[in-house]
């Protein structure tokens, strides 16, 4: 339900993008993969997010120099490659008739892998940065990093059971301490991280189905898990891609 | 372009039928089970006290049945026989043809009307009554005539509340597609109104010690939903400028006292992690001069709908 309206409001945002931008150039690389951004603000918006990332590397674990410019180099290599694709996936669109709506959806499946990627950054672990930071890194300093991206998604994670909660308080009347308990009973609940699949948003209702009814039952009263229950039900086969 | 606006039609097509089957969907958890936000807590019994039996007619009559069957056989599914059930599910009915009225102009298919009445302006009503009922205990007497809270009283209060504006989810989305689309009732402002009023009459009932309890714990609900929204954006920052300790806590503080937090439809921001909310220009004072590069280069789009409705601020692309 709420995946459904989150959806149908992206797609009015990508839409209301694409109609001011198409309506300018028709440049379906800048109003698809860039969100009506230039190149060069994009390029310089990843640049600065790979310095941004090399900075917190820095903190973390203290880099030499020599490891911060092979770093560096990497990123670089990774937004090189990805706006060579771009000029790639330019060139296989220019020709195609925007008139016609069978190839303004072929160009949309050549498009949106590009789109999607970029969303969900280009320093993933798929990324040369990553092959370069995992040979580059000693175990030390490779461990307080992991520590320090774990820590980093516990706090996420943690602020999206808040947020769950707070939803749920507009259907779930609550007293302070059954709101306290809950999120302890959340925040103990390990669930995957699945940033990269979008479904980041749901990782407040994962946690609460992993909840065991029985600690649920202690907490809140029969009208309370009624309703509780019935929303456990409503996300059941989103949850399942947390397991 | 023509072929781009004839998918833009479609997708209008579809979004239209989404909207209604998402606001048909979000019905669901109060229909399910009306009576779980309308009645008093369940006590358990005293030790050594027998448990206390259902009692025998928790069935509902088989004329109210009949009745509900036949207003809302295509709206409702029938709640669990609690007799309160089905007259709140029958009053729901009456409101989606009160709001039809009142929402000008506004032709909604009956289903996602009677959602967008029940949810967004019943709701939060029968969700401050429950928790009346649990943070106040109130006396018998207190009980009934809290319970004039009801539906009925939603659509009557419904009729008589201006509400500013005249925006409403589905007119948001049908602009953003159509552009220069009618706009419509702005609910969510009416709900706003519906529920200050409850809250006043609620304190003409309760006591002043109970009525404080309420209003302290209505606090603390807005002040937690602040925190939640908060420590979202915080999460969606740090993800991209690695904030410090330090910093977290001093944008967490700015972002709590910042007038627009408890609006943020947060998850939005989650599924489209490109965007951020248009935050107050005094976040930037936080940051380092690396940490604003990445920052000033991040678009930001306000999202502001309340899980049912998009304001007139709707959808903005501020850069």
């Amino acid at each position: 339900m709420l995946l459904i309206l989150l959806t149908v409001a992206s797609a009015s945002v990508q839409a209301a993008t694409c109609k001011t931008v198409c309506a300018q150039q028709q440049d379906w690389i800048q109003s698809w993969v860039f969100n009506g951004r230039t190149e060069t603000v994009v390029r310089e918006s990843l640049q600065n997010q790979a310095d941004q990332k090399l900075k917190q590397m820095e903190e973390a674990c203290g880099l030499t120099a020599e490891q911060n410019s092979k770093l560096k180099l990497a990123a670089t290599g990774d937004v090189n490659r990805f706006f060579h694709e771009v000029a790639q996936l330019r060139k296989a669109t220019k020709d195609l008739n925007q008139q016609d709506q069978n190839t303004v959806q072929e160009a949309w499946t050549l498009i949106s892998p590009l789109s999607t990627r970029l969303q969900a950054g280009l320093f993933d672990e798929k990324s040369l940065f990553a092959k370069v930071m995992s040979s580059t890194l000693d175990e030390a300093q490779a461990n307080e990093y992991k520590k320090m991206l774990r820590e980093q998604i516990e706090r996420r994670h943690h602020a999206l059971v808040l947020a769950m909660v707070s939803t749920l308080e507009k259907h779930v009347p609550m007293v302070g301490d059954q709101r306290e308990k809950l999120i302890e009973l959340l925040d103990a609940q390990p669930v995957k991280d699945v940033k990269q699949q979008g479904l980041e948003a749901f990782v407040g209702y994962a946690k609460l189905d992993r909840v065991p009814v029985k600690e649920l039952e202690k907490l809140f009263d029969k009208d309370q898990l009624t309703v509780l229950n019935s929303l456990r039900e409503r996300y059941a086969q989103i949850v399942q891609m947390f397991r | 372009m023509q072929a781009i606006q004839k998918t833009a039609s479609q997708s209008l097509l579809l979004i239209a039928v989404l909207t209604l089957s998402t606001l048909f969907e979000m019905r669901t958890v109060i229909a399910q089970d009306p009576a779980a936000l309308e009645k008093p807590l369940q006590q358990e019994p005293a030790k050594g006290e027998p448990a206390k039996q259902e009692p025998a007619n928790r069935e509902q009559p088989p004329e109210q049945q009949e009745e509900v069957a036949m207003v809302g056989a295509q709206v409702f599914q029938l709640g669990n026989g609690e007799a309160i059930g089905v007259e709140v599910e029958a009053q729901a009915v009456e409101i989606f043809r009160d709001v039809t009225i009142v929402m000008d102009g506004v032709e909604l298919g009956g289903d996602g009307a009677v959602q967008l009445a029940t949810q967004v302006m019943l709701a939060p009503v029968a969700v401050d009554n429950a928790l009346i009922r649990r943070v106040c205990k109130p006396n018998e007497d207190q009980l009934k005539q809290l319970s004039q809270f009801d539906a009925k009283w939603v659509a009557k209060e419904a009729k008589s509340v201006k509400a500013n504006g005249n925006k409403n989810v589905v007119g948001g989305f049908l602009r953003v597609f159509a552009g220069g689309m009618p706009e419509q009732g702005n609910t969510n402002d009416r709900a706003t109104k519906i529920s200050a009023l409850h809250r006043k009459e609620v304190a003409k009932i309760l006591t002043a010690e109970q009525n404080a309890a309420f209003e302290k714990a209505v606090k603390e609900r807005d002040e937690f939903r602040n925190r939640a929204n908060a420590e979202c954006v915080v999460a969606m920052l740090d993800e991209r400028l690695f904030l410090s300790a330090e910093q977290r806590k001093q944008l967490t503080e700015k972002l709590m006292a910042w007038k627009d937090i408890a609006n943020l439809e947060v998850h939005f921001y989650f599924q489209n992690q490109i965007y951020l909310p248009s935050l107050p220009s005094d976040i930037s004072k936080v940051l380092n001069e690396s940490q604003r590069a990445v920052f000033s280069n991040i678009q930001q789009v306000n999202f502001q709908g309340q899980m049912f409705g998009v304001d007139d601020a709707g959808i903005l692309i501020t850069n």
